[in-house]
């Protein structure tokens, strides 16, 4: 594997607007797809009679995503650049895949958020209902303080290539975002064209009144986060694959600690014990893997019915916390009336997705100062903040913020929209027996 | 079950001697049972002399019954035990009735009280509740005003992680390949719940959503008995999750089709509860004297009851019915019920104008 720094990127944005024909431009451009891909992509796209969606066909892989246009699941890919070497994970932007886009980005440490300037594609992603706007604020929750804007489809903006139009759209997602808390000194915006490859790794000709990097320059400049290599192990599960001969290998993203081959693992909330066999990333084996790989592994002693996505990997001699019930700060960012006690939306933590009761409000607090306004409130409703207790419906593990940040946040959503987002003040464990 | 629910509602006593117990799956037999032995010792109060003997008699025969059982079964336990005055006969009946009992709910009346059975009989629409997707389904039923959830499967379908390279197109035909065996199972588990309901003529119609379009394709195609599928409402509903809030959502989503359903009424009428109390409009009426004052003036639209067998309640009820008030009995079905119960005292109702 490369010797360069190691970065998960996500491209996340509403649906259509270009996310991977972007990742796909980039890719091939830098020599990261092989022939027989890009010829193989190509013909199916030519079959199909979209031969301009060539670019999307080298990351829509799934019979289902190609004949309707739309990205389903997550799809990992290896890239390098002069400084950094990185998976870069293209993210579904359909309002229905909206859980599979947060699993990707509970893995990321920096992301690409693609934002169309098309006629109408700008204004629908960022209507009450759209993924721009749900995108922006699931990232921010899942911890990416990294942004990188693209603004997509310059070359069909009302007049072609509009500095205007671009600025229209910088302003209003630069407003949005920093509402949100995003430090905005850290947030580039560039204006692209993916199927001519327009200041995606060269400059454009027919922008020129754009001066600052290309999306590749810009990649360069994001920082490598801070890996606590000292904390215990942590590693969510994403997704598990059964390969015949090989077994059961679990993959996920180390969020802390170090994992070596050999090590006694358990898999929570399943109490279940193993042993590490293997490590891979992107084929290639590893002795060990840090915060930030993200890794499949070999495991012996485990079923593929022992572990699903959302669970969470730990040293057995430091499981990771399954909760009876945790207390959390949230804040209602939408809601059309209240939330009250029972109320169960569907909580994103890490990796898992998981239906959490509202068992208690503790109190309302006051937005300004944070403190407590009202104890045991009737309800709570939209712009809210308040201290909540929840109980997950099924066994699911989480940390506190302050010892686990990315297992100790979360996105609540219901009715296909998000409600809120929390981070988690305490956890009341619940005992699970190791076997 | 309906010759049983006859018997029992011919059953009258002049005094309130005539115990009714429904025990939710869950509880422990314990709780019960030593509910049961504060409530012997509360009747020993009772001054006419064959009304307490009647009563503690029917509890403790109730005991009797109960402290063999180690655990609730899984749709509960109902008990009927009292003696007739009339015949001086006495009976104790205890049962898994065939649906769950979702309340927890004791009283020694008049009369014993059937209507949460007679609701077991007489809800006899039930709609198939089917979420489906690549690799995930939940198969559930809408009954009254629950929802509950009978399968959850899963597929281990593959998504794109370890693909690429030589054998692309080859993985790619696994995928499909898997992608439909499990399209196939789920519709194989889909009859083996649904027919038996169809085939006992209750079966009024099926919702079926998920994301994307597994859904779409799971029903183009033949994966369900065809009779199911003649029965599947549309249009099929985008979705995007699975499990019991899924159903909900589903259900929530497809109301206009679901018109009638004490489901959707009573999810309205929380929402709409919750929309006037954020509002504070004044539309929403609590705590037992005001509900009352209210109702008197016929400014109640309608009422939630979470019903735990207190006495106040119902009085509430019988006062509803008198000045035009719809009311909603609720059990702990409703997610919303532990709400009900501890800010509302059990009660809370919708008003038709400021007052
Ligand atoms: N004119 C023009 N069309 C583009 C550009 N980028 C993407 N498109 C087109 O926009 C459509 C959607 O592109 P995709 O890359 O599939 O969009 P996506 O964001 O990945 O979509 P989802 O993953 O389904 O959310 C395709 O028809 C592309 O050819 C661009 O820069 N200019
Ligand atoms: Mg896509």
């Amino acid at each position: 594997m490369s010797q360069k720094p190691h970065l998960n990127l996500i491209v996340i944005g509403h649906v259509d607007h270009g996310k991977s024909t972007l990742v796909g431009r980039l890719l091939m451009e830098r020599g990261f797809l092989d022939e027989k891909t890009i010829k193989e992509a190509e013909e199916a796209a030519k079959k199909l009679g979209k031969e301009s969606e060539k670019y999307a066909f080298l990351l829509d892989k799934l019979k289902e995503e190609r004949e309707r246009g739309v990205t389903i699941n997550l799809t990992f890919m290896k890239f390098e650049t002069k400084k950094y070497f990185f998976t870069i994970i293209d993210a579904p932007g359909h309002r229905d895949f909206v859980k599979n886009m947060i699993t990707g980005a509970s893995q990321a440490d920096a992301a690409i958020l693609a934002v169309s300037a098309r006629k109408g594609e700008f204004e629908s992603g960022m209507s009450i209902e759209g993924q721009t706007r749900e995108h922006i604020i699931l990232a921010k929750t899942m911890g990416l303080n990294q942004v990188i804007v693209a603004i997509t489809k310059m070359d069909v903006a009302e007049p072609p290539y509009d500095q205007k139009r671009f600025n229209e759209v910088k302003d209003t997602i630069e407003k949005f975002m920093k509402s949100f808390g995003f430090d905005m000194s850290k947030v580039k915006f560039i204006p692209v064209v993916s199927i001519t490859g327009e200041n995606v790794t060269k400059r454009s000709e027919n922008m020129k009144w754009y001066t600052g990097p290309t999306l590749e320059e810009a990649l360069d400049m994001l920082e490598i986060p801070p890996k606590p290599v000292d904390k215990p192990l942590r590693l969510p599960i994403q997704e598990v694959y059964s390969i015949s001969g090989v077994g059961t290998v679990p993959v996920g993203r180390v969020e802390s600690g170090v994992m070596k081959v050999g090590d006694k693992i358990v898999f929570m909330p399943a109490g279940k014990a193993a042993e590490v066999r293997s490590i891979e990333t992107h084929h290639t084996k590893l002795d060990k893997a840090e915060p930030g790989d993200n890794i499949g592994f070999n495991v012996r002693g485990i079923d593929k019915k022992d572990v699903k996505r959302g669970d969470v990997v730990g040293h057995a001699t430091n499981p990771p916390t399954v909760a009876d019930e945790f207390t959390a700060r949230i804040i209602v960012v939408w809601h059309p009336t209240a939330l009250a006690v029972g109320y169960t939306p569907v909580l994103h933590v890490h990796t898992a997705s998981i239906a959490c009761r509202v068992s208690e409000i503790v109190a309302r607090l006051d937005p300004k100062t944070g403190k407590e306004a009202e104890k045991n409130p009737q309800f709570i409703k939209q712009g809210e903040s308040a201290i909540v207790k929840f109980k997950p419906i099924k066994p699911l593990c989480v940390e506190k913020f302050s010892d686990f940040p990315p297992l100790g946040r979360f996105a609540m959503r219901d009715m296909g929209k998000t409600v809120g987002v929390g981070v988690i003040n305490d956890v009341k464990p619940s005992k699970v027996e190791i076997k | 079950m309906k010759v049983l629910l006859r018997e029992l509602k011919k059953w009258s006593a002049p005094a309130t001697v005539l115990l009714s117990l429904y025990i939710p799956p869950g509880r422990p037999v314990s709780d019960v049972v030593n509910m049961l032995r504060q409530e012997a010792s509360i009747s020993q109060n009772i001054k006419l002399k064959r009304t307490r003997d009647a009563v503690e008699s029917a509890i403790t025969t109730a005991i009797d019954r109960l402290v063999p059982i180690t655990k609730v079964p899984e749709n509960g336990l109902v008990l009927f035990c009292g003696q007739n005055f009339d015949t001086d006969e006495f009976k104790c009946y205890m049962f898994s009735p065939p649906e769950k009992v979702t309340i927890y709910f004791y009283r020694t009346d008049k009369q014993f009280h059937t209507e949460f059975l007679e609701d077991m009989v007489e809800v006899s629409e039930v709609y198939g509740l089917l979420i489906v997707e690549r690799d995930q389904g939940t198969i559930g039923v809408l009954r009254g005003s629950r929802i509950e959830v009978l399968e959850e499967m899963e597929g281990y379908v593959p998504g794109k992680h370890m693909m690429g390279g030589q054998s692309q197109r080859r993985i790619d035909r696994i995928i499909e390949e898997l992608y439909h065996e499990f399209l196939k199972s789920f519709g194989e588990k889909v009859n083996s719940y649904l027919l038996p309901i169809l085939e006992s003529g209750r079966l009024k119609g099926i919702l079926l959503g998920g994301p994307g379009y597994a859904k779409k394709e799971f029903y183009d195609s033949d994966y369900i008995d065809y009779r199911l599928k003649k029965l599947v409402l549309l249009p099929l509903v985008d979705l995007g999750y699975q499990g019991e809030v899924g159903l909900r959502e589903m259900v929530m989503k497809s109301k206009d089709l679901l018109r009638n359903q004490k489901y959707v009424e009573v999810e309205d009428l929380i929402e709409e509860l919750k929309f006037h109390l954020a509002k504070d409009d004044g539309l929403v009426v609590y705590g037992k004297d005001e509900i009352s004052k209210a109702m008197q003036m016929g400014a109640v639209d309608s009422l939630l009851i979470f019903d735990d067998g207190n006495v106040e309640n119902e009085k509430i009820m019988q006062e509803a019915e008198r000045y035009g008030t719809k009311v909603y009995l609720v059990g702990e079905e409703i997610p919303e019920a532990e709400w009900v119960r501890k800010t509302f005292n059990g009660a809370v109702g919708k008003l038709r104008f400021k007052i």
